[in-house]
């Protein structure tokens, strides 16, 4: 139904698009994740080009959006958006929000019209709110009669730019509602969102975008069961992290500290895990050989509570915790009390150490 | 009960509080009796005096005799005693104090000398007897110890003094008997009185300062000769020292706090005229010549003396004094910053102003009287006198001396005021200063002014640290004997002024009253704008104020309010006027007289000569000597109009003004007066189809030169400078000029009360409606004008939010042309007054062309409104948030669509508020429409006014139209905002939905 080839869009200096290139098609939902402000909905609403694109190609149906001679409006026509902010036309009633697109574009009749959108309010539930204007309804009442304005036109794609970010967790379930109503009757739809679950429950495909392109993307279950790249991952597994690099003998053991107890503190760890993981940082490092270039990464899942120290040392293959490889292994062992695991890697000419901190 | 207890308890604690001592007035000593407090000075014999009389008394003593009276008045002492002439002096000069006429001790003054010297005693007594024999005796009890007010200066008295010196010991604090005056001289009873000695004993008098204790001591030393200072006979001085005879019987008097009521404010003293002022207090700046003249003019009244005019002037103000002598000069300013100070006499008499010289200096002085005859041959010193005096104006021209020669050295006074000498911005400037730097110019010299104060100008003569002195030094004998004058070069004058509510009729104040025209010279005069009278007033009386009004009824509504003295109109409108006005009176007619002529463009001279021709031969066969009787001689508003037929093939535009019978006039529906007989005979025997178009006066002229009218009458007065702009016929009229003032301000009217029957405000106001409406059918004139106005109204807001939802579109483009035209429009139109615009357009773009100026009235407001339409739309559209356009976008409507659908609809509704009120605007605006002569609601107001010569009824009438017209529109308007706001449409669509 929609292809996009190498999308891109600047603003001025600002690139927020860079190369965006997929498949959308008939019955799929789309879910879009990742973190603000990375052009999610910019890519949204270049689909139905209320963002013209600096560069790349849209096909909507074969048809191209960004041609000169196209007729968008009669494209639009066929494509539905539903807004964070809702945007009902404030001075009709609800009634006349779903009429007035049928009557004045696809030409029905007002009784015709009426009836049709009596239909889809029963559909989302909000049929005794014809007479209403629409500042007289609540968040989720607005977001559903939105959906419901879009129905009206029939649409043969929605799209959906963060349809239940401005809504309390209260509303926000009817709203979902109704979009997964959408979702089982086979309506191909485009979404951004931050409900997670939802996204996961609902979607045919996954988009995670970052740095400015479709950075991952997949079904719910390799997305969210087994996230390939970095990026997703952190943000799959709200993964928080440190890195610190160390370059030479001399490195300064105290800032390193102090910069580790500063996530330790923001994270909220109790006294004993800060103190562990100190502990387990100094030891480490006691143990290894060269210092030349050793990247350091403490990471922390919101999600499961797991803490990991991560140390990458480019050298010869040296394995600290293999047996006899130390002469005095009291560190090894102080490491190993704090640990519920251990291991090691060579990958690359990095000797890669990871350690599951316990909590 | 219970309401009133608290108040009570206040009014209790307030007697406890307030009243340990009970505001009782002492009237006798007995009530002094009983342990009361004394104030006395100390080093005097008071206390003792005090204790003879009342032994229980108790004493607090002062430095001075005033500071015990003080006291007194402060409530720190019951009473204070000293010398009853003293005591007097201070009650006289304080509020709030009064001596008890009772004495405490009697006491007697003498002068006192050596023990030995008999011989002097003897010429003193002898002195004392003469003086008391001739007068003078008296005199000075009069002068020195008035009942109220302040001792009159010393008067000068010559010694010879050949035989020696008389040295007159004296303390001199105790006034009135010996004192230093503001000019640091000893004076008093006293020191006259040893003055008196000393010119009969042939010597001059040396008058010794002490302290009044040192004064027996010094006597007996042989410091002095004889000492006086109120010094009271007692037997103890007498041991050692010899008293002449007693001069006053004096006492101890004690002085008490005075509760009876403050001294009655006089005001309404109703001052008619100088010889009032007798016995009235007459305030004078000390040692300047009204001083003196008071004095010696006025010996009944009591003279108050102040340091400067400032202080007379808060004496006047503050009602300490009744009236007061001041320089004529000064009066301008005075009474700008006074208002409530008026002229009893403007000038009582006048007083030579004269550049002073060193005596010996006589070529100087003689060179500088060669200079002012010289000035005054060539017209300068009329220009100076005229700049500084008349005018009061504050510019000093450039004058330089080029390569002086040595310097001329002028004493002048900074600050002595206008329009001799004061320092504006930190510069020299004034009629003397102008002249000093004249007459140095004149000798080749630098002009170098040395300042100084005025009491040191003749000593700085005299020394000669100065040339010349000036700064309107008045030319006096006692002068004259130190310092030689030049010529007089200015006459000042002197006034009598007071408070304006302490003269009899501020009005009636000669120099307000007027009697002959020459009484104009310096009033307020209002005219008619653009008339002749303007460039006569401007000529003939270049001191009178000139007002200028645009209609007659103005003009009459001014004199009748006093915003102006007397007004200036033709004769025989005045005339009507005077008829139906009876509180005004004619001041003269016969001022000004001008030829009448009817105003033609340049560009069509054979027009002209046709109306010449036609002139001629109504002269000839004695129709014009018909209209001269129907219109001129007899009352025009009887006069009844002939009918004309105008039905003449050639069309011809004649332009008039409706305010002025017998000349042109708007009666019953028609236009009457001579001017448009004269014309509409005219049309009728040259074959034209007359058409009257009325505009204001001053606009005539400029329709004539635009083209949009070809002849122009309306008793226009045919003066040089109209002539450079129009041609004239020849005259047809006279115009005589009537002056015209309130008869309260003409001579001869004097006492007349005025004659109006009383009305209540009911019959006046039925009676305003008849005139004004009824009578002559005057409402058609109204609702012709009413329905131009609506009509100018209706198309000007049409055009106008079209054409400012065009520049709304415009300014809301892409294209940058658009954008920047539609910026420069909104600029332009907002910035230029709609008068302006107006004018611009009828008169000079639509110039020559015949147009209806209604149309233009349309085109310039419509304009005007869409400037500020296009920017409300703008407002109200860009206020729509944006993503209701996303959503229309969004939603598959085009730009257009998704404009007209869904944010149209949401920016009327924002807009409307903002638009009635402008709309409203819109229809107030156009009652300037009658400057280019169409008749809207206003004008027709004008026109009725102009007959009725009512201010009040046609303006409210007028006023309350235009409401009703704003009232129904808010009420139009209001209806469409309804339909537009969506919550009204609601009610129907849930009738829909429940189908």
């Amino acid at each position: 139904m929609i292809t996009v080839k190498s999308l891109s869009k600047h603003f001025g200096d600002l690139v927020v698009l860079k190369d965006i290139s997929v498949e959308i098609n008939k019955g799929e939902v789309i879910s879009i994740i990742g973190p603000s402000g990375t052009g999610k909905s910019t890519f949204l609403r270049c689909l139905n080009l209320l963002e013209t694109p600096t560069g790349g190609e849209i096909f909507i149906d074969g048809e191209p959006l960004l041609d000169k001679n196209t007729n968008v409006p009669k494209i639009r026509q066929k494509m539905g958006m539903v807004f964070q902010s809702f945007n009902l036309y404030a001075h009709l009633t609800v009634l006349e929000n779903l009429t007035i697109g049928p009557i004045k574009l696809l030409g029905r009749g007002k009784n015709d019209a009426d009836r049709k959108a009596i239909e889809l309010l029963k559909l989302v539930g909000l049929a005794e709110k014809a007479g209403n204007f629409p500042d007289e309804l609540s968040g989720g009442q607005k977001q559903r009669v939105a959906i419901a304005r879009c129905m009206a036109m029939e649409p043969e794609i929605l799209l959906f730019d963060e349809p239940t970010s401005a809504l309390d967790p209260t509303m926000v379930s009817e709203v979902l509602a109704v979009i997964r109503r959408l979702a089982k009757e086979g309506m191909t739809m485009v979404i951004v969102t931050h409900e997670m679950e939802f996204a996961r429950n609902m979607s045919s495909r996954i988009f995670y975008m970052d740095e400015g392109i479709i950075y991952e993307e997949g079904t719910p279950q390799q997305i969210f069961g087994n996230p390939l790249r970095e990026k997703t991952r952190a943000f799959i597994h709200r993964i928080r992290s440190l890195h610190y690099h160390i370059a030479s003998r001399d490195y300064d053991l105290y800032a390193l500290q102090s910069e580790m107890e500063a996530f330790c503190d923001k994270h909220l760890f109790t006294k004993e895990i800060k103190r562990a993981i100190l502990l387990i940082t100094e030891e480490i490092l006691g143990v290894q050989q060269e210092f030349s270039d050793i990247d350091l990464s403490l990471s922390y899942s919101e999600k499961d509570g797991g803490i990991e120290l991560v140390c990458e040392n480019t050298g010869k293959p040296f394995n600290p915790f293999a047996e006899g490889v130390l002469e005095d292994d009291l560190g090894v062992t102080l490491i190993k009390s704090r640990c519920n695991n251990v291991s090691y890697q060579y990958e690359n000419g990095k000797n890669i150490l990871t350690l599951d901190v316990k909590v | 009960m219970k309401r009133y207890t608290p108040g009570i308890y206040l009014v209790i604690l307030m007697q406890l509080f307030g009243c340990g001592k009970k505001n009782v007035q002492i009237a006798n000593l007995a009530m002094l009796e009983g342990g009361k407090t004394f104030a006395v000075p100390t080093g005097t014999a008071a206390d003792q005096l005090v204790l003879q009389r009342i032994p229980d008394a108790k004493m607090k003593y002062f430095n001075s005799a005033f500071d015990c009276a003080m006291a007194v008045r402060e409530g720190k002492a019951d009473a204070a005693a000293y010398d009853r002439p003293i005591l007097q002096n201070i009650a006289g000069k304080n509020d709030g104090l009064v001596v008890l006429p009772e004495l405490l001790v009697d006491d007697r003054y003498g002068f006192a000398v050596q023990l030995n010297n008999e011989k002097l005693k003897t010429v003193i007594d002898q002195v004392l007897t003469e003086i008391k024999t001739n007068g003078i005796y008296n005199d000075m009890m009069k002068r020195w110890l008035p009942e109220k007010g302040v001792p009159a200066p010393m008067p000068k008295i010559e010694l010879a003094g050949t035989n020696g010196v008389l040295r007159f010991g004296t303390a001199a604090v105790t006034e009135p008997m010996s004192f230093v005056d503001e000019n640091k001289n000893v004076v008093g009873f006293d020191v006259e009185f040893a003055t008196y000695v000393a010119r009969k004993l042939g010597k001059k008098l040396e008058i010794v300062d002490m302290e009044f204790g040192a004064m027996l001591p010094a006597l007996v030393a042989d410091k002095v000769d004889m000492i006086g200072a109120g010094l009271s006979i007692t037997e103890e001085r007498a041991k050692s020292v010899l008293f002449s005879e007693s001069y006053y019987p004096s006492g101890i008097a004690a002085i008490v706090k005075d509760y009876s009521p403050p001294r009655l404010v006089k005001s309404n003293l109703k001052i008619k005229d100088i010889d009032d002022i007798k016995d009235k207090r007459i305030g004078v700046v000390t040692g300047t010549v009204h001083d003196s003249y008071a004095i010696n003019n006025y010996p009944d009244a009591v003279i108050m003396q102040y340091q400067n005019y400032a202080d007379l002037l808060t004496a006047l103000r503050s009602e300490k004094a009744d009236v007061a002598f001041v320089d004529q000069s000064s009066t301008k300013d005075i009474f700008s910053v006074n208002p409530d100070l008026g002229y009893i006499v403007e000038n009582v008499y006048s007083v030579p102003i004269g550049v002073g010289f060193n005596k010996v200096d006589s070529q100087l002085r003689g060179r500088f009287n060669t200079f002012l005859n010289e000035i005054k041959a060539n017209g300068i010193y009329d220009d100076l006198i005229d700049r500084w005096d008349r005018q009061g104006l504050k510019e000093m021209p450039q004058i330089k001396t080029p390569n002086p020669n040595g310097a001329l050295r002028v004493g002048i006074v900074s600050d002595i005021g206008m329009p001799h000498t004061i320092v504006q911005n930190g510069e020299l400037i004034g009629l003397d200063v102008e002249l000093g730097r004249r007459f140095a110019a004149y000798l080749g010299r630098e002009y170098v002014p040395i300042d100084m104060p005025f009491g040191s100008l003749i000593a700085a003569l005299s020394t000669r640290k100065v040339d010349l002195i000036t700064s309107g030094i008045m030319i006096t004998q006692e002068r004259q004997k130190q310092i030689d004058f030049s010529e007089p070069y200015f006459k000042s004058g002197v006034s009598l002024i007071a408070m304006k509510n302490n003269i009899a009729r501020a009005a009636a104040v000669t120099g307000s009253i007027m009697t002959t025209a020459n009484d104009l010279a310096d009033k307020k005069i209002g005219i008619f704008t653009g008339t002749v009278h303007d460039a006569f007033i401007a000529k003939k009386y270049p001191q009178a104020k000139i007002l200028r009004y645009e209609s007659t009824a103005d003009l009459i509504m001014s004199v009748k309010t006093d915003k102006v003295d007397a007004v200036m109109l033709d004769l025989i409108t005045g005339r009507l006027l005077l008829k139906h006005n009876p509180e005004l009176a004619l001041l003269t007619d016969d001022i000004f007289n001008t030829p009448l002529g009817v105003g033609f463009s340049k560009k069509n001279p054979a027009l002209r000569d046709e109306f010449n021709a036609f002139l001629k031969e109504i002269r000839q066969d004695g129709t014009y000597a018909v209209m001269d009787k129907r219109w001129f001689r007899e009352d025009a508003e009887g006069a009844v109009m002939p009918s004309f037929d105008y039905s003449g093939t050639k069309k011809l535009v004649v332009g008039v003004s409706v305010e002025d019978l017998p000349y042109v006039a708007f009666m019953n529906g028609q236009y009457v007066g001579f001017d448009i007989e004269m014309i509409a005979r005219f049309g009728e025997r040259q074959g034209y189809d007359v058409e009257f178009v009325q505009m204001e006066f001053p606009s005539l002229i400029a329709a004539l030169a635009a083209g949009k009218v070809e002849m122009i009458s309306d008793g226009i007065s045919i003066s040089e400078e109209r002539q450079k702009q129009i041609d004239f016929s020849d005259p047809y009229a006279q115009f005589r000029t009537a002056v015209i003032v309130s008869k309260n301000r003409l001579a001869g009217y004097e006492g007349e009360k005025s004659v109006t029957t009383k009305k209540t405000f009911f019959q006046g106001v039925s009676e305003s409606f008849y005139s004004n409406i009824i009578l002559e059918n005057r409402y058609l004139l109204i609702v012709d004008g009413l329905k131009i106005t609506i009509i100018i109204s209706i198309f000007a807001a049409i055009v106008g939010t079209l054409l400012g939802a065009l520049v709304c579109f415009m300014r809301m483009a892409k294209n940058k042309f658009a954008v920047g035209f539609a910026q420069v429009y909104i600029v332009l139109l907002r910035g230029t007054p709609v008068l302006v615009l107006l004018m611009i357009i009828y008169y000079v773009i639509f110039a020559s062309v015949n147009i209806n100026p209604v149309i233009v009235a349309v085109i310039a407001f419509g304009l005007n409104f869409a400037a500020y339409v296009s920017e409300m739309f703008r407002t109200s559209i860009e206020s729509i948030e944006k993503g209701q356009q996303e959503a229309g976008i969004a939603g598959g409507f085009t730009k257009l669509q998704t404009f007209g659908y869904i944010i149209l609809p949401q920016a009327l509704r924002q807009v409307l508020p903002v638009y009635k009120g402008e709309f409203i605007s819109l229809v107030k605006m156009t009652s300037i429409v009658g400057y280019i002569a169409v008749q809207d609601l206003t004008k027709a107001g004008d026109i009725i006014r102009s007959r009725t010569f009512d201010a009040f009824f046609p303006l409210i009438m007028a006023a309350v139209l235009y409401l009703l017209i704003a009232w129904l529109l808010t009420w139009a308007l209001g209806r469409i905002e309804i339909s537009v706001d969506p919550k009204r449409r609601r009610v129907a669509a849930k009738a829909g939905v429940a189908q």
